[in-house]
């Protein structure tokens, strides 16, 4: 299994404890995901952000639903890759 | 080279159908564009939800509603506001920088352009910003983020970003006369102390001179400023 997380290095300047709102699933459960597919549109700091597959494979579950927030590092969703 | 300044006279939602047009494939060179508004327009931030009755009551003011590609709270555009964006390709080196540093080059080039005017304002680093206060987070001028340009306290110019796998778009909504922000309370549904509250948060550059600011004069100086942010940051070692 492998953690979908927002990229680390968007994060880099931001002032800790900031959090970043889920706009938008793209996927969902039991999709099929391309390497470096976006899945998801976030927000952080006024700035909207794509989430991409880490790997290619099939997306087990969401754990940060739209209209969520969460916080540096955080999981987003579970992927099993293929 | 970079194409000299284009000021748009047109709405805010052919600003967004542009910006969307560029982005929708990869970017290969640097756009900068103005946009002097002719018509009122609410303009969402990309996560807040355009539904059936914010488009009526945007109608039946006689306003245009769009969402925009980056983040914040809603915007009230019209002739009262310049509309700045910078589409930059993916791999420059202003768009693979932070956030936030991000924002710092683009609100400083501001800050200088309307000091140029004759306009007292500065360009605020994150420790100066107050904490944010949930229930503005409907309004863009409601409350500021880091590097936007204030005159005082007063914000004068926000700002938003968005970052794509084919470019990053960098805008800007700078306020060249008082907008009527009662009008927009009312489109969002806030009360009419909200819109008087944006009023007393907010300044324009009309307003601090007390005298009419011609924004194709400032998108002139603004375009030199960013033009020579893009050429240096292509130059640097």
């Amino acid at each position: 299994m492998t953690e979908v997380v927002l990229d680390d290095a968007f994060w880099k300047d931001v002032e800790p404890g900031t959090e970043a709102l889920v706009d938008q699933w793209l996927v969902g459960p039991g999709d099929a995901v391309a390497a470096g597919q976006a899945v998801a549109k976030v927000v952080l700091v006024k700035t909207t952000l794509e989430v991409t597959a880490p790997a290619a494979g099939i997306i087990e579950k969401i754990h940060v639903a739209a209209e969520q927030t969460f916080r540096r590092g955080a999981s987003l969703a579970t992927l099993r890759e293929t | 080279m970079i194409p000299g300044a284009r000021v748009h006279f047109a709405s805010a939602v052919a600003e967004q159908a542009w910006i969307a047009g560029l982005v929708s494939e990869t970017v290969r060179h640097p756009r900068i564009g103005f946009w002097v508004y002719s018509r009122p327009a609410v303009v969402l931030g990309a996560s807040q939800r355009l539904d059936e009755g914010l488009r009526r009551r945007a109608a039946v003011r006689g306003m245009q509603v769009c969402r925009r590609i980056g983040g914040g709270g809603a915007v009230l555009a019209g002739p009262w506001m310049l509309g700045v964006s910078v589409i930059l390709p993916p791999h420059h080196p202003l768009a693979v920088q932070g956030i936030v540093a991000a924002y710092r080059w683009f609100g400083e080039a501001h800050a200088r352009a309307l000091a140029a005017q004759g306009i007292r304002c500065r360009s605020l680093p994150p420790a100066r910003i107050p904490a944010a206060d949930p229930s503005w987070r409907w309004a863009c001028f409601g409350q500021l983020s880091p590097w936007e340009v204030v005159a005082g306290t007063r914000k004068l110019v926000g700002l938003c970003q968005a970052r794509k796998a084919t470019a990053t778009v960098l805008s800007s909504g700078i306020l060249i006369q008082m907008p009527p922000w009662g009008r927009l309370s009312e489109v969002m549904c806030e009360s009419p102390g909200h819109g008087r509250l944006l009023g007393r948060r907010t300044t324009a550059c009309g307003h601090l001179l007390g005298r009419h600011v011609d924004p194709v004069r400032l998108a002139t100086d603004l375009h030199r400023r960013l033009r020579t942010n893009l050429d240096a940051a292509l130059t640097r070692p």
